[in-house]
């Protein structure tokens, strides 16, 4: 199976969390679960990176987060994506759909 | 005889004392052990809690491992503000503070001219420096709840030693990093208080 290097995980984890939130409010374990499934088990993320990802959006005001108290009684954060997400993943769509157009075109060349 | 909550509270403590993570972050992490948790076992119906809880535990990783991750996303707010607090402090010792006919004070100097003028709130003011050197101290290793006194006090003393001090018209550079060292110092012990706080709970809606 074909692993993907970590520094292209890392490059796609804003647009990755931000295109889950897309979907709907979720939360941490939801959304490693989700990449996991989208990827077909290709792209696995450690349990501790997705946490300072998480954060570091929410610093940034692309996604808002907040407290439930669920029905086993555990306190869960759920994290939901923001106007300022939404436009985020909209630029991010754009410029990974150019990269991967570029990358498409030049192995349908005479290079590869 | 093995106990789930024993464990985890333990966990907790461990994940407190060796990292920076707030208890917010450690709630965080610990709704996510419990669902790995609650993953191995509904893998493995023979598995033992004990091992439910050891392997989602490694699955979670070490608190190193952890910090290092965190500290990925950048120093949180309330820690920056502290830096930028205590690095004002530092370089108001030795910047010119107050001018006067004969020169003028740097901070070290109009420190020590204070105790010789002995004027009350000028001596209360000096010592507050004490009070900055305390949250030095306790800001590692004594958790927000426990130091609520301290945020007020140093928020008193930011405001006793700008509403005095300003009305008089000889305050250099040195006096402005010093004065605004206790507004940065407050205000991040503020920022730090209510990021630590407990989360506000909401009953799950589905």
């Amino acid at each position: 199976m074909t692993t993907v290097y970590k520094e292209l995980v890392a490059a796609s984890s804003r647009p990755m969390v931000l295109s889950i939130l897309a979907g709907g409010e979720n939360y941490g374990y939801q959304i490693l679960k989700q990449v996991k499934l989208l990827s077909g088990g290709k792209v696995e993320w450690s349990d501790g990176m997705l946490y300072p990802v998480l954060h570091r959006l929410e610093r940034d005001g692309q996604i808002e987060g907040r407290w439930e108290l669920t029905d086993a009684g555990r306190r869960r954060k759920y994290y939901r994506l923001t106007g300022r997400g939404k436009r985020q993943l909209s630029a991010d769509r754009d410029s990974w759909r150019t990269m991967i157009g570029v990358l498409e075109t030049s192995w349908g060349g005479s290079y590869v | 005889m093995f106990d789930l909550d024993t464990a985890l509270r333990d966990w907790r403590a461990h994940m407190e004392r060796g990292t920076a993570l707030s208890p917010r972050e450690v709630d965080e992490l610990e709704d996510h052990l419990r669902a790995l948790i609650d993953l191995e076992l509904e893998l493995d119906g023979a598995l033992t809690p004990v091992r439910a809880f050891s392997l989602a535990r490694r699955g979670i990783g070490e608190p190193t491992t952890l910090s290092r991750e965190f500290a990925k996303a950048g120093k949180p707010r309330w820690r920056r503000l502290l830096l930028a607090g205590y690095g004002m402090f530092a370089a108001s010792w030795f910047l010119p503070a107050l001018s006067d006919a004969t020169g003028g004070l740097s901070g070290w100097e109009a420190f020590l001219a204070t105790f010789e003028w002995g004027h009350p709130v000028d001596v209360l003011s000096a010592l507050t420096n004490f009070l900055l050197v305390v949250t030095m101290y306790r800001i590692g290793r004594v958790r927000p709840s426990k130091s609520r006194w301290l945020v007020w006090c140093v928020t008193g003393a930011a405001a006793l030693n700008l509403l005095y001090w300003i009305p008089m018209d000889d305050l250099e550079v040195g006096f402005w990093a010093w004065a605004g060292s206790f507004v940065c110092t407050a205000w991040a012990l503020w920022v730090r208080d209510r990021e630590w706080a407990p989360a506000v709970l909401r009953r799950a809606s589905a």
